[in-house]
């Protein structure tokens, strides 16, 4: 048995271990030493805070009630943890980058700085936690009454109706003192509260190890392991067929909401973290602290159902259980346990409040009343620190208050779930500010009041059952009345749970009323600004604003500002560091727009965004936001899309260029090898008839007794030799100039049938001495456009090889010119040996000789040149292709009109 | 540990997307319901060793990812902005 002296003697001495850590934990911050209460560690258990004494005590409570239900409180913030990457991530580099402290100032800085919006978060969050202050301080009051002022054979009716009032105000007292020690140090919220964490890191050990051991001693000393505790006969709490209802979704969800919208967890998640590599670990730790936190719960309710009498308290069974079986040491264990998690609650919610109620309801009253303007000197610091400790005392004191009034335990158990859903109604403005550029004040403000104050009319006020404001007969019949504005059945909706139906106007109404005014209202500038800002805050880079925000202010009123709220010495720090940036000795730096922007977010991270940005522009003038920019921001995004977009496509250019290239490269390399071909080929030509000219002209210069005949035909063998060369000579320039294009060209419209026939009696003579025949009838006439010494080039050319190279016994060349369509067509053919199949393709080319190797003709440039001159004059030349013997060739022109015979004898006799 | 190749990053991080997406779907109705049953697993009620187990799923998967979560932005995690003057 323990008494009480005993009790009081163990709080106190756990409360001073408590000083000390904090001391020592705060101590080797300052020193430097602060390795183990910055590690990830720490930190996820500084968020256990979340395990109050109503989740210590009340979660058996639940669980006796209503089996599993109670898993939900921690349910919902494990699937929030294990998602941190995209919720928690996200608030956490909004808060390093913004300086944020505080839920308020979270909301307030994204809806443009709005005081207003400050205000009414502020309000929310101080009503919604001072009842459950109160609940925490009722709660370790009752378990020491459950200790000190029962006997075993007590047990089943604790004295819960008269808690000693004097236990709690002490206790009140001495939380308010811790918290003004360590909480208040610094008036930058962003650093750290060392002490405080240290503390509250031992807390949620404490609390951790109190609840197993309970729970191991339920299990394996009163009973025989899992399997046996499971089927005692109050496990049938268990079976509750229609547990998984609506009831079990809205828990879940409140308590996932809840993890991020209490002011006390965003204090610890957010505002206190250092760096993502915390969060990182929290990520699955911190659910891995709920599922132990939840493991015993079970065994211990059972436990307690099955060992205490009827009617025993279920919400201080982790206490009587081991009352009931006299294990004084595990009653201890317990009762610290539940003191821890009460203590570490107060601790942080009252700093949290603190903040809030310091950064957006004193300043701004301090900066609209005149004797507290800002161009009085005064130390703001000072003042702020005082606020603060005065906060801290008046909230503990609303809470004592608000215990001694509604003595009634049952007012006072339900107020866990019921703040959950009174800060739930953040839930709209804080999702909406991160994740929607559109969202306004206007809507973030009309939202959060209609779901507060809906929350407060079907929730808050019911559950005191007529002591405040609402009469019991108003809840049970509506306002005059009037059935349809029953609070708990708003409307007509009956049939639901009071905190479903709850949760189900109050965010409906706030979550409508914030879209539909957000999409109503245009946001004003410094709105869409910081809402560009919060929503990707990944993309663009800290301290970006003074891209935006254009104002001047002398270096010297800045100063005057920055030295009221951080110190002397922290603002010269200050301002002497980012001089050095500017790369400058001296102790100001330029008041450039990025100075100002770089100071007041400073500021922000003492007094909030909404006050910083007050009191910056009290003394700051010509303030303009420049829209252009910010639309600048948003386009960038797309900006880099559309780059990326157009890198793709020139590389597709560059790509089909390289292939160009590619191409030319291969067609060079070929023309190259033509050219190589083509130089070897002609100094070939060109040293047969130089060999023979030189040789003979040899033998003629050293023979002196040479015969005349002989000379004479060695000369003339000269003399054809030298013909052949100049002839190939002219072919080559002949192809060189058309190869190039400045072959001279003398076009003009002839009748076709001249050139030709002039053509067939030059080479007369020629097949004559070949002992060849030319057949040549009379060919039609028709007028071509045409150069006629050109054309007469390429029907010779033809028909000279015709005749040379006809090897048959008597040679016959055919030759005839007439019109089909409208072409006029000369084709000359032959009865020789043909060309063979396979240098047909090639007869064309240059150096090709469709007749074997023979000195007779030149060196084959002659129908490459004819082919040219064709393409010249717009007309072709090919070879027939059929099976008769000999060659065929065809060349065909395009033939203007036809003219009479008559005409054209006319002309001739010209 | 982190991954080195973008499109990794890019799987894991929408993986872990579908984690707390997952978790919810298996614990609430009507999938949860499946498991209301009076049946038991080594003596504990089936539905207690669903939640418990599922919730040690959840937890060890998290751990899984958050080493292999990274972050796709540009700009390196910025640090409390400390001192960032001259900017």
């Amino acid at each position: 048995m323990l008494s009480a002296n005993l009790i009081f003697t163990i709080s106190l001495a756990y409360v001073a271990l408590l000083f000390m850590v904090a001391f020592v934990g705060d101590r080797q911050a300052r020193t430097g030493q602060s390795s183990w209460i910055q590690s990830p560690v720490v930190y996820t258990l500084s968020i256990s805070v979340y395990c109050t004494s109503w989740t210590f005590y009340g979660a058996v409570g639940s669980a006796a009630r209503s089996g599993l239900e109670f898993a939900t409180i921690y349910l919902g913030p494990t699937l929030v943890f294990i998602g941190w990457w995209f919720l928690l991530r996200k608030l956490v580099r909004i808060g390093h980058v913004h300086r944020i402290t505080s839920i308020a100032d979270l909301i307030s800085s994204r809806y443009g700085k709005s005081t207003s919006l400050a205000v009414l978060v502020t309000l929310i969050a101080v009503i919604g936690t001072t009842p459950y202050i109160a609940l925490q301080l009722k709660a370790v009051t009752t378990s020491i009454q459950v200790i000190v002022s029962s006997d075993p054979g007590n047990l089943a009716n604790p004295p819960s109706d008269q808690p000693a009032s004097e236990i709690a105000f002490w206790i009140a007292a001495g939380m308010a003192l811790f918290t003004i020690i360590f909480g208040t140090r610094t008036i930058d919220a962003n650093e750290r509260h060392h002490g405080v964490v240290a503390a509250i890191a031992l807390e949620a050990l404490v609390k951790l190890l109190a609840l197993i051991a309970v729970g191991l001693f339920v299990i394996f000393a009163l009973a025989d392991g899992p399997a046996d505790i499971f089927s005692r006969e109050a496990a049938k709490v268990l079976q509750t067929e229609d547990m998984f209802d609506a009831r079990w979704v809205a828990l879940t969800f409140l308590s996932g909401v809840a993890i991020i919208c209490l002011p006390r967890q965003f204090q610890v998640t957010v505002v206190e973290n250092t760096g993502e590599d915390q969060l990182r670990m929290a990520s699955w730790l911190f659910p891995l602290y709920l599922m132990l936190m939840s493991l015993f719960v079970l065994p211990i309710a059972i436990g307690g159902l099955s060992v205490l009498p009827e009617g025993a308290d279920p919400d201080m069974f982790v206490l009587t259980v081991p009352m009931s079986v006299g294990q004084d040491l595990l009653v201890l264990l317990a009762f610290l346990g539940g003191f821890s998690s009460a203590t570490s609650m107060v601790i942080v919610a009252s700093i949290a409040l603190s903040t809030m109620i310091s950064n957006h309801i004193v300043m701004p009253v301090m900066l609209r009343t005149p004797w507290t303007s800002i161009e009085r000197s005064g130390d703001v610091r000072r003042l702020l620190l005082v606020s603060r400790r005065i906060s801290i005392g008046v909230i503990l004191l609303l809470g004592y208050v608000y215990f001694r009034l509604s003595g009634k335990s049952d007012a006072l158990a339900a107020i866990g779930l019921i703040a959950f859903a009174g800060v739930a109604q953040f839930l709209p403005p804080l999702l909406g500010g991160i994740y929607w550029k559109r969202a306004t004040a206007t809507g973030a403000k009309i939202g959060l009041a209609t779901g507060f104050i809906l929350w407060g009319y079907t929730l808050f006020l019911p559950s005191f059952e007529g002591d405040l404001l609402l009469s019991a007969s108003t809840i049970e019949h509506g306002p005059l009345g009037i059935g349809l504005l029953r609070p708990q059945a708003l409307f007509g909706l009956t049939g639901l749970d009071p905190l479903v139906h709850a949760l189900f106007w109050s965010l409906s109404a706030n979550v409508v009323l914030f879209v539909l005014c957000s999409l109503l209202v245009e946001p004003k500038p410094l709105e869409r600004l910081q809402g560009t800002l919060f929503v990707d805050v990944f993309r663009t880079p800290a301290g970006d604003e003074h891209r935006f925000i254009r104002r001047s202010a002398s270096a010297e009123d800045l100063f005057i500002l920055a030295q009221r709220i951080l110190g002397a010495a922290e603002a010269q720090r200050l301002f002497r560091e980012f001089a050095a940036g500017q790369g400058s000795d001296s102790d100001f730096p330029q008041p450039t727009d990025a100075f100002i922007a770089h100071l007041e977010r400073r500021l922000a991270g003492s007094i909030g965004a909404a006050s910083a940005r007050a009191m910056v522009s009290q003394i700051a003038s010509g303030e303009t936001i420049s829209l252009d920019e910010l639309m600048k921001i948003a386009d960038e995004t797309a900006q880099l899309m559309e780059y990326s977009q157009e890198v793709e496509k020139k590389s597709i250019q560059l790509e089909a260029t390289a292939r160009e290239l590619r191409r030319a490269n291969q067609r060079l390399t070929l023309l190259d090898a033509q050219k190589d071909d083509f130089l070897s080929q002609v100094s070939h030509e060109v040293r047969t008839p130089m060999t023979s000219i030189r040789s003979f002209s040899e033998i003629l210069l050293e023979t002196r007794d040479l015969t005349s005949p002989q000379a004479q035909r060695f000369l003339s063998i000269i003399h054809e030799e030298s013909l052949r060369l100049t002839r190939l000579l002219d072919e080559i320039l002949d192809m060189n100039l058309m190869d190039r294009g400045e072959a001279s060209w003398n076009l003009h419209e002839l009748d076709a049938s001249v050139p030709l026939s002039r053509a067939v009696e030059t080479c007369r003579g020629l097949a004559r001495s070949a002992g060849a025949e030319i057949h040549f009838g009379e060919p039609a006439s028709a007028i071509v456009m045409a150069d006629p010494d050109r054309l007469q080039q390429v029907v010779i050319n033809i028909l000279t090889n015709a005749i040379k190279h006809n090897t048959t016994a008597e040679p016959e060349v055919h030759v005839e010119g007439r019109l089909v369509g409208g072409e006029y067509v000369i084709e000359i053919s032959d009865n020789g040996p043909g060309i063979p199949s396979h240098l047909r393709p090639f007869i064309f080319e240059k150096f090709q000789r469709g007749a074997a190797q023979s000195s007779t003709g030149g060196i084959g440039l002659g129908l490459a040149i004819s082919k040219e001159i064709m393409k010249r004059l717009g007309g072709t030349l090919a070879l027939v292709e059929d099976d008769g013997p000999g060659t065929r060739f065809r060349i065909a022109l395009n033939a203007k009109a036809l003219r009479s015979v008559a005409q054209r004898q006319n002309q001739a006799v010209e | 540990m982190r991954p080195s190749s973008p499109s990794v990053a890019a799987k894991y991080r929408d993986a872990a997307f579908l984690l707390p997406l997952a978790g919810l779907f298996l614990l609430m109705p009507p999938f949860i319901d499946l498991f209301a049953v009076h049946e038991t697993l080594f003596g504990i009620p089936l539905i207690v060793a669903y939640v418990f187990g599922l919730w040690t799923a959840m937890i060890l998967v998290a751990f899984w990812f958050s080493h292999r979560l990274s972050d796709p932005e540009h700009h390196a995690p910025s640090p409390p902005d400390t001192s960032s003057p001259g900017r």
